[in-house]
């Protein structure tokens, strides 16, 4: 039986993961006028990615204004290879 | 929990997966800023003529040149930066915060090159090469909307090319002194930025 991450199997976490699965790591902004995510999406799908360890935040300051960077981890980035094989299996043996 | 989908499902994840990626390695191109840019190199031959020059007839004796180089720069710098300030305020249009970050990094090249630019020119007028100030202006810009073009759209690609050619086309044609040369080359540089200014804008309403 071919299995998906539960956590990775969503819209909206899927390109969050594409994304920084491409660019490494990225500030809140950028990653949601990219993507085109509202506030609420994003900080609700972060929260969820952030938890099981996909996904690590980092906060600083830069000219004095709070500023979020995402960076993918390394279990992250197995996870969302180990998706995207999963993916790619189901299209071949269907 | 374990979860089964369908192929259907799965193509189009995949695809979803892609479009991302392919996305976030693709350059937001300033639109906007570049097209009024455009407009603002148009309207230069209408500040140069009734200004002299930029010297409103004032005798600079034998510091003529030197006092042309850094009137120039010094002016268009602050014309230039100004039409771009006032656009990416008016319209919150952000390259940097709508590219990738790595692309972002890329666009800080403008900045080396802006300073090329004005380098040629406060070295070439005053040791009476300023007839070669253009070619490099149009040479430096070509290799700076190269890398845009090959980033973002091909249209600017090309037209950055366009511009290296016509840099060299232009120093070759300056053995023959004339003064009214730069105004065809103006031209042309007005309106292709307005046409990649614009196909920028076109190209991400559509999109």
């Amino acid at each position: 039986m071919l299995e998906l991450d539960k956590i990775i199997h969503q819209p909206v976490r899927t390109k969050i993961m594409a994304y920084l699965s491409s660019a490494k790591e990225c500030d809140y902004t950028t990653l949601r006028n990219s993507l085109e995510l509202s506030d609420g999406h994003m900080s609700t799908h972060m929260k969820e990615l952030v938890g099981c360890e996909y996904v690590e935040m980092e906060k600083s300051f830069v000219d004095n204004k709070p500023k979020t960077t995402y960076r993918i981890t390394n279990k992250g980035r197995k996870a969302f290879a180990t998706y995207v094989t999963v993916l790619k299996e189901i299209i071949s043996t269907t | 929990m374990a979860q089964q989908i369908e192929r259907d499902e799965a193509l189009r994840q995949i695809a979803e997966i892609a479009s991302v990626i392919k996305s976030s390695n693709t350059l937001s191109f300033p639109g906007r800023s570049v097209l009024a840019l455009g407009i603002g190199v148009l309207f230069v031959p209408l500040i140069e003529y009734p200004t002299q020059r930029l010297t409103f007839g004032y005798d600079f004796g034998d510091n003529y040149l030197i006092a042309l180089a850094i009137i120039h720069v010094v002016f268009y710098f602050f014309y230039f930066n100004g039409i771009r300030f006032a656009i990416r305020k008016l319209f919150n249009e952000d390259p940097a915060a709508e590219s990738h970050p790595l692309l972002a990094r890329s666009l800080a090249m403008e900045r080396p090159i802006i300073v090329a630019i004005a380098g040629s020119i406060l070295v070439l007028v005053p040791i009476g090469q300023g007839h070669l100030a253009y070619p490099f202006v149009f040479i430096l810009l070509g290799i700076l909307f190269n890398l845009y073009g090959r980033l973002s759209r091909p249209v600017i690609f090309y037209i950055s090319w366009s511009y290296i050619f016509l840099g060299f086309l232009y120093a070759a044609l300056s053995v023959y002194q004339s003064h009214e040369m730069w105004l065809p080359f103006n031209t042309y540089m007005g309106l292709t930025l307005i046409v990649m200014g614009y196909s920028a804008v076109k190209g991400k309403s559509a999109s």
